[in-house]
């Protein structure tokens, strides 16, 4: 019988992971998340990353790839992988997938989604929305999102379409089907973290898209495949990192400084390799002073 | 305005009569007369002050009036200076307090915006009333007529508009994207670019199958521009495709002073409609109305 849980987090982990790193996200999801549920370690390091994060957490579920596909297309079909495992073994209501370079910052962003999931059920995938050439973050900024619009016009529209044939070509086919269902070309959700429906899902899995061995070689992130196919599949994609939306997140490095995320509501932050001057270390003990002081000061209360 | 074999003078003058009842600024009214009647001579007639183009033979709509269009844009910059030209249908009408004051503010404040009106953007985007707009047509004609093999049946055209569109594309444009043609207004700044650019017109969209709206709006993403919105909320456009967006009242509740197209409202004809407004022109007389 399938285990019912509210949330599904899976979790790629890669050859090149911090295991302490990891330990702290994983630390900061069992500190903030409210709801019931479920983490899935996806573990293509290779080297027994996932057995040690297991000794830790055994709570932890962990998937180890057949072989490492690397990033893009490759992960992608890692994790289509996971998420069949996910819709085969367990009932939910929403799955998270987030990197290990992200971070829980704040109470309950799993509740935020429930809700809007919830509101929004023609939503079937929500995070970081990025549109157009370039689009307006949460602070206003200018963040540039040609690179997927590029590719896809590059690799589906001219001759370049015949450096991957097969790739490029079912990517051409179910590219032009987007498009009819409203797409817009290279629109996606920021892959450092993410939600999608568990009828999103369903729904890939019905019409063969999890995965399409195909599009394994083509040069598109995960992201930006499975936000076009959840187009594809009917689904819109959902914003939930404008304005004081839980998701603080980007591809490099953080988008605003720590206490900037903190003051503007952010939840769920990508990526914590750097901020400006700050390293990856420096970003992490200062969200882990926070979760200790907050915690003392918890304690102190029921005391 | 550009005025076909099937335009009614009744209604072309009402129109004028509408836009010079209620705009305050300095104008000039340019007629492009495609009828092969001398239609515009009757209008003269009535309304003396206007300059005439006359085409030698019958472009029809879509790419022909594009290139009719961009002939009378390239004669205003050779003729005049303006701070923003309005391109208006003989089926749209004026019925709101200076109806360019919003178009010029706008094109002053943002330098980078070429055309403004009704912003379609998307599959199916909602106007001001909650109406949903299917813009297909666009999207799939640019992407079937450049990146497939229907490329082939028109290949001069289609090969000119996939450069324009790859151009466009990488400066911004989303597939289909345009801003509606019953009404709409384009800086001078924009035309002079179009301009430099070769695009008034360019001759080799000619048998393109899109709507000028469509080819203006492309090409001025492919000099650099981009579109605005002056529809959405309470903005001065209250425009759609066929027949009014909202009925008269709503139209006039929401502000909109650009409507179009007076053609119907569920059971009203034009001649109801117009002279709905006609009866306000009326009642709050300023000015002299043309005729």
């Amino acid at each position: 019988m399938e285990k019912k849980f509210d949330l599904v987090i899976v979790m790629p982990i890669g050859p090149n992971c911090n295991l302490n790193y990891i330990d702290d996200t994983i630390d900061s999801i069992k500190y903030y998340f409210t709801s019931k549920y479920k983490l899935i370690i996806l573990d293509d390091s290779h080297k027994g990353a996932g057995a040690e994060i297991n000794r830790k957490h055994p709570d932890v579920e962990v998937l180890k790839t057949k072989k490492n596909l690397g990033v893009n297309a490759g992960l992608y079909l890692n994790l289509c992988y996971a998420y069949q495992q996910a819709l085969e073994q367990y009932d939910f209501e929403l799955l998270l997938k987030i990197d290990d370079d992200a971070l829980i910052t704040g109470k309950g962003p799993d509740q935020d989604a429930l809700q809007f999931f919830k509101e929004m059920p023609q939503v079937g995938m929500a995070g970081l929305y990025q549109t157009g050439e370039n689009f307006t973050n949460f602070l206003g900024n200018q963040v540039d999102n040609s690179w997927p619009r590029k590719q896809l016009m590059k690799d589906t529209c001219t001759w370049k379409l015949i450096r991957r044939p097969i790739a490029n070509l079912t990517l051409r086919k179910l590219f032009f089907k987007a498009i009819r269902k409203g797409y817009e070309i290279g629109e996606n959700i920021q892959g450092g973290a993410y939600f999608m429906s568990r009828a999103c899902l369903n729904k890939l899995k019905e019409a063969q898209y999890l995965p399409v061995d195909n599009l394994k070689t083509v040069n598109l992130g995960e992201d930006h495949l499975l936000s076009l196919l959840t187009k594809l599949v009917g689904f819109k994609l959902g914003d939930l990192a404008s304005g004081n939306l839980p998701l603080g997140t980007t591809w490099k490095g953080l988008p605003a400084s720590p206490e900037v995320l903190h003051a503007k509501g952010k939840k769920i932050i990508h990526s914590t390799r750097s901020w400006q001057d700050m390293n990856e270390e420096q970003i992490r003990a200062y969200f882990n002073k926070y979760r200790k002081h907050e915690g003392a000061r918890q304690d102190a209360i029921i005391r | 305005m550009a005025i076909g074999p099937n335009s009614k003078p009744d209604y072309i003058l009402d129109t004028l009569n509408s836009f010079q009842y209620y705009t305050t600024s300095k104008h000039k009214v340019i007629i492009i007369d495609d009828s092969q009647k001398d239609l515009a001579l009757e209008i003269k007639r009535s309304v003396p002050d206007i300059d005439i183009l006359k085409t030698k033979k019958s472009s029809g709509s879509m790419a022909g009036l594009y290139i009719n269009l961009a002939n009378a844009y390239q004669y205003a910059l050779e003729n005049y200076h303006f701070d923003a030209l309005l391109k208006i249908d003989d089926d749209a009408l004026v019925i709101g307090e200076n109806p360019e004051k919003e178009a010029i503010q706008l094109f002053k404040e943002n330098p980078q915006i070429g055309i403004a009106g009704r912003h379609v953007q998307g599959l199916y985007p909602q106007d001001f009333a909650g109406n949903k707009w299917d813009n297909n047509y666009p999207r799939q004609t640019l992407l079937i007529g450049t990146s497939t093999w229907k490329f082939l049946k028109r290949p001069l055209v289609n090969y000119t508009l996939r450069k324009l569109y790859f151009k466009a594309f990488f400066n911004g444009y989303e597939i289909g994207e345009y801003v509606f043609g019953g009404s709409y207004f384009i800086s001078e700044n924009c035309l002079r670019r179009l301009k430099e650019a070769g695009f008034l017109p360019l001759l080799k969209l000619r048998n393109a199958i899109l709507g000028e709206d469509h080819l203006f709006s492309l090409t001025a993403k492919v000099v650099g521009l981009e579109l605005g919105d002056l529809a959405s909320g309470n903005l001065p456009f209250g425009v759609a495709w066929k027949g009014l967006p909202a009925s008269p009242e709503m139209l006039q509740q929401h502000n909109k002073k650009i409507i179009h197209s007076t053609r119907m409202w569920e059971n009203m004809r034009e001649d109801e409609i117009r002279s709905y407004f006609k009866s306000f022109r009326q009642k709050n007389k300023k000015g002299t109305p043309l005729i």
